[in-house]
C-alpha cells in the first residue's frame, strides 16, 4: 500500500467485549482496495469476534471502524451503507433452508437495494454463474452439498455487489474435498481484484493468495506482514510456535 | 381482597385434594399403559392404544359427567363429586402421564437394552434396576408440566359441584356481584398454586441439562 | 337398541349443538391466533417495556384455568359496562386462551430458526421487519403448523366449558336431553362419541400428513426450559 492511497477499511483500536469479557484488545489495521488479508490464529484468538465487528454484529465495545474515511456505527444510515457494502461469508453458511438457490441470492438485491424482481433475479444468476452453479439455481440448499451451499452463500453476499469480502472460517466445516472448491471460487475473487479479510486455518490459501497475513493470538495482533515473509519467517516466537504447529512439524 | 381471599381459602383444600389424588391416580395407572404401549406385541399394545386415544379425544368435563351422573348415581354406586372428579381426572391423566412414561423410556439408549439381554437379566429386573432410574429424570419435566395442567382442569370439578376455589369464587358472586375482583383472585390463586411444580420441573431440567452437557 | 333409537331421536338435536361448538371454535381461532402471533413477536422483541407486558398475559392466559377466564369475563367484565350474550363471552375468554398457548406455540417456532439465519440477514442488510417476514416466520409456521393442530383439537374439546355459561353447544344439548329423559349415560355417550369422532380423525389426519412428528393429541416435548417455558401439553382448559 502506498502512502497516498487511502485504506478502503480502517479498523482503529478495535476492542470486542462478550459480557465484559474483552477477546479482541485494541486492534489496528488498514486494508487497501483489492488487497486480500488473512487473519490466523490459534482457536480463540478473537479472528471471527473481529471480523463480526467489522459489520457489527458484534459492535465493538470500543475504537472506530472506517469504510472509505467514513467512520461507521454513528447512524442507522452509516450501519446500513456499511451492510450494504461489506459482503459476509459465515462458517456454516446460514442459507435460508426455505428458498432456493436462486432465492436465497435474490432476497438481499430485491428487499434490501429495492431492485425490482427481474433485475434482482438477473443478478442473482450471473451471481450464481459466477460461482459456477448456475444449474442448482431452482435447488433447495438441502438438497446441495456443503461446497455447493457456500459457493451459494458467496454468490449471496457478491449479489450485494459489496466492495469488500468477510469470510469467517468458510472451509472449516466441510470435508477437505469440498472444501477445495470454495477455496478456488475464492482464489477466483481474489484474482478478480475483490478486497478480501479472510479469517482461516487453510495455510495454504494463506500463503498463495493472501497479500497481507495477520497472526493473533489471545485477543491480539501479534504480528503482521505481507503473505511470503510472515509464512516463511515469522519474527515472533508465538507466530513460529503456532505455524509449526499447524504444519506438524 | 381480604375477604374474598378468605372465602377462596375454603376451596383451596379441594383443589389441592383433587389435585394430588387425581394425580396420583395418573401417576399408578399411566406406567401400565407405557409398559403395555410399548410391547412388542399387537394385540398386548392395542388395547392400551385405544384406552388412551379414548380417554384423550373427549373433553374432560364430558368424563366427569359421565362418571358422576351416569356412573356413580346408580343404586350400588354413589360417588361424592370428590371422587368423581378424581377417577375422572386421574383417569385422563393416566393417558397424558403414559405418554410422557413412554417417551421416557424411549430415551433411554437401546444398549442399555441390550447390555441387560446380554446379562440375561429377567425383563422386571431390567425395569426396575436398569431402565426406570434411568427414565424417571427425564420424566419429571413433563410431569410437572402435567401437574399444573391437572391443578387448572380440577376447575372443572366445580361444575359437578365440587366445592374448590372456582365452585366458591362462583358462590360468592353470586351473593356480592364481583365477579371481577372474586375471579381475578381466583385465577392468581390457580397460579401460585402451580408454582412449586413449576420450580421442581425446572429443577429436573437443571439436572438434565447438565447430565446432557457431560455426556 | 332402544339406545340406538334414542340416538336417533337425539342427533339433530346434537347436530345443531355441534355446529355452536365448531363456530365457537372458529371465532376464538379467529381471534386468538393473530393475537398470539403478535404476543410471540412481542415476547421475542429486544426492548424490554415491550417484552414484559407480553409475558405478563401469556403467563396469565396459561396460568389460570380457562374455566376462571371464561367466568371473569361472564361474570366479571359487566360489572365495567361490557356485557355480551354468553357465546361472545365465551369467544372472548376461549380466543384469550387460545392466544396465550398459542404465543407459547409461535414463540417457539421463532426461536427455532438459528440465530445464524438472523446474523445472515443483518449482513445482508435487511430490516427487522424484512427480517421476520422474509426469513424467520416462513421457516417458523413450518415447525409450528404441528403443535398449532394439536391446539386446535384441544381447544375443540375446550368449548365445552361453554356448557357452564349455557352456551347451547354439544354438551349444552347432552344435558338439556338428560335433564328431560333422565338417560344420563345414553346422552352422554352419545356426546363423547361426537367429541371423539372429530378429534380422533383429525390426530389420524395430522398424523397422516407429518407422521412421527406428532405422539398424539397431546404431543410430549422434550424437556423445555423451566418454569415459564416448560412446554404445556395438556387441556387448554
Amino acid at each position: 500500500m502506498t502512502p497516498e492511497s487511502k485504506p478502503l477499511l480502517t479498523l482503529d483500536g478495535v476492542c470486542v467485549a462478550y459480557r465484559h469479557q474483552e477477546v479482541v484488545h485494541d486492534v489496528s489495521l488498514d486494508v487497501a482496495a483489492g488487497e486480500v488479508v488473512a487473519l490466523i490464529g490459534p482457536s480463540g484468538a478473537g479472528k471471527s469476534s473481529l471480523l463480526r465487528a467489522i459489520n457489527f454484529l458484534e459492535p465493538p465495545s470500543k475504537g472506530r471502524i472506517l469504510l472509505e474515511g467514513v467512520e461507521v456505527g454513528g447512524s442507522r444510515r452509516t450501519l446500513d451503507a456499511l451492510r450494504r457494502d461489506v459482503g459476509m461469508v459465515f462458517q456454516s453458511f446460514n442459507l435460508f433452508p426455505h428458498l432456493t438457490a436462486l432465492q436465497n441470492v435474490m432476497l438481499a438485491p430485491e428487499h434490501t437495494l429495492g431492485l425490482p424482481r427481474e433485475q434482482a433475479r438477473e443478478r442473482a444468476m450471473r451471481q450464481l454463474t459466477h460461482v459456477g452453479l448456475a444449474e442448482r439455481a431452482d435447488a433447495k440448499p438441502g438438497k446441495c452439498s456443503g461446497g455447493q451451499q457456500q459457493r451459494i452463500a458467496i454468490a449471496r453476499a457478491l449479489a450485494m455487489e459489496p466492495k469488500v469480502m468477510l469470510f469467517d472460517e468458510p472451509t472449516s466445516a466441510l470435508d477437505p474435498e469440498l472444501g477445495a472448491e470454495v477455496l478456488a471460487t475464492m482464489r477466483t475473487l481474489a484474482g478478480e481484484g475483490m478486497t478480501m479479510v479472510v479469517v482461516t486455518h487453510e495455510m495454504h490459501f494463506a500463503e498463495d493468495v493472501a497479500d497481507r497475513v495477520v497472526f493473533m493470538a489471545d485477543g491480539h495482533v501479534v504480528e503482521e506482514n505481507s503473505a511470503g515473509k510472515l509464512m516463511r519467517d515469522p519474527q515472533h516466537p508465538r507466530t513460529q510456535r503456532f505455524l509449526n504447529a499447524v504444519r506438524g512439524r | 381482597m381480604g375477604t374474598i381471599l378468605s372465602t377462596l381459602a375454603d376451596g383451596v383444600a379441594q383443589t389441592i385434594g383433587i389435585t394430588l389424588a387425581a394425580f396420583a391416580v395418573a401417576a399408578v395407572l399411566g406406567l401400565p399403559l407405557a409398559v403395555l404401549r410399548r410391547s412388542g406385541h399387537w394385540l398386548v399394545r392395542l388395547p392400551a392404544v385405544v384406552v388412551v386415544e379414548v380417554l384423550r379425544a373427549v373433553p374432560p368435563i364430558v368424563w366427569l359427567f359421565l362418571i358422576y351422573f351416569s356412573l356413580g348415581s346408580t343404586d350400588n354406586l354413589q360417588l361424592t363429586t370428590f371422587q368423581a372428579a378424581v377417577i375422572g381426572l386421574g383417569l385422563i391423566y393416566a393417558a397424558h402421564l403414559s405418554e410422557a412414561y413412554r417417551a421416557g423410556l424411549d430415551a433411554v439408549p437401546a444398549g442399555q437394552w441390550e447390555a441387560t439381554r446380554a446379562l440375561a437379566l429377567p425383563r422386571t429386573q431390567a425395569y426396575v434396576r436398569v431402565i426406570l432410574p434411568q427414565a424417571l429424570i427425564v420424566v419429571i419435566p413433563p410431569m410437572a408440566t402435567f401437574a399444573i395442567a391437572l391443578l387448572k382442569d380440577s376447575a372443572i370439578a366445580s361444575v359437578i359441584g365440587a366445592t374448590d376455589i372456582t365452585f366458591q369464587a362462583v358462590q360468592l358472586t353470586q351473593q356480592d356481584l364481583n365477579g371481577l375482583g372474586n375471579f381475578t383472585v381466583a385465577g392468581l390463586l390457580y397460579i401460585a398454586l402451580g408454582i412449586p411444580f413449576a420450580v421442581v420441573a425446572r429443577g429436573a431440567d437443571r439436572v438434565l441439562s447438565r447430565r446432557l452437557v457431560g455426556a | 337398541m332402544s339406545t340406538l333409537n334414542e340416538w336417533q331421536d337425539y342427533l339433530p338435536d346434537y347436530l345443531d349443538g355441534l355446529k355452536v361448538t365448531l363456530r365457537l371454535t372458529g371465532v376464538s381461532l379467529a381471534g386468538g391466533l393473530p393475537l398470539g402471533l403478535l404476543l410471540a413477536l412481542a415476547m421475542t422483541a429486544r426492548r424490554r417495556t415491550v417484552r414484559w407486558p407480553a409475558i405478563l398475559l401469556v403467563e396469565i392466559g396459561r396460568g389460570a384455568p380457562a374455566l376462571v377466564v371464561l367466568y371473569f369475563v361472564y361474570y366479571g367484565l359487566p360489572q365495567l359496562d361490557l356485557t355480551w350474550s354468553s357465546f361472545v363471552c365465551a369467544a372472548i375468554a376461549l380466543g384469550f386462551t387460545t392466544a396465550a398457548y398459542t404465543a407459547d406455540i409461535f414463540r417457539a417456532g421463532i426461536n427455532s430458526i438459528p440465530v445464524g439465519h438472523r446474523e445472515a440477514c443483518q449482513a445482508l442488510g435487511l430490516s427487522h421487519g424484512q427480517e421476520l417476514r422474509l426469513v424467520v416466520l416462513p421457516q417458523a409456521i413450518r415447525v409450528v403448523i404441528p403443535p398449532l393442530i394439536g391446539f386446535c383439537i384441544l381447544l375443540y374439546q375446550g368449548t365445552s366449558l361453554a356448557f357452564a355459561v349455557s352456551v347451547p353447544e354439544l354438551l349444552s344439548r347432552a344435558y338439556s336431553q338428560a335433564s328431560i329423559t333422565y338417560q344420563f349415560t345414553s346422552t352422554l355417550v352419545l356426546a363423547g362419541l361426537v367429541y371423539a369422532a372429530i378429534s380422533l380423525s383429525a390426530v389420524a389426519l395430522m398424523r397422516a400428513r407429518w407422521p412421527g412428528r406428532t405422539a398424539s393429541v397431546t404431543d410430549v416435548e422434550p424437556p423445555g426450559e423451566g418454569l415459564a417455558r416448560t412446554t404445556e401439553v395438556t387441556h387448554a382448559p
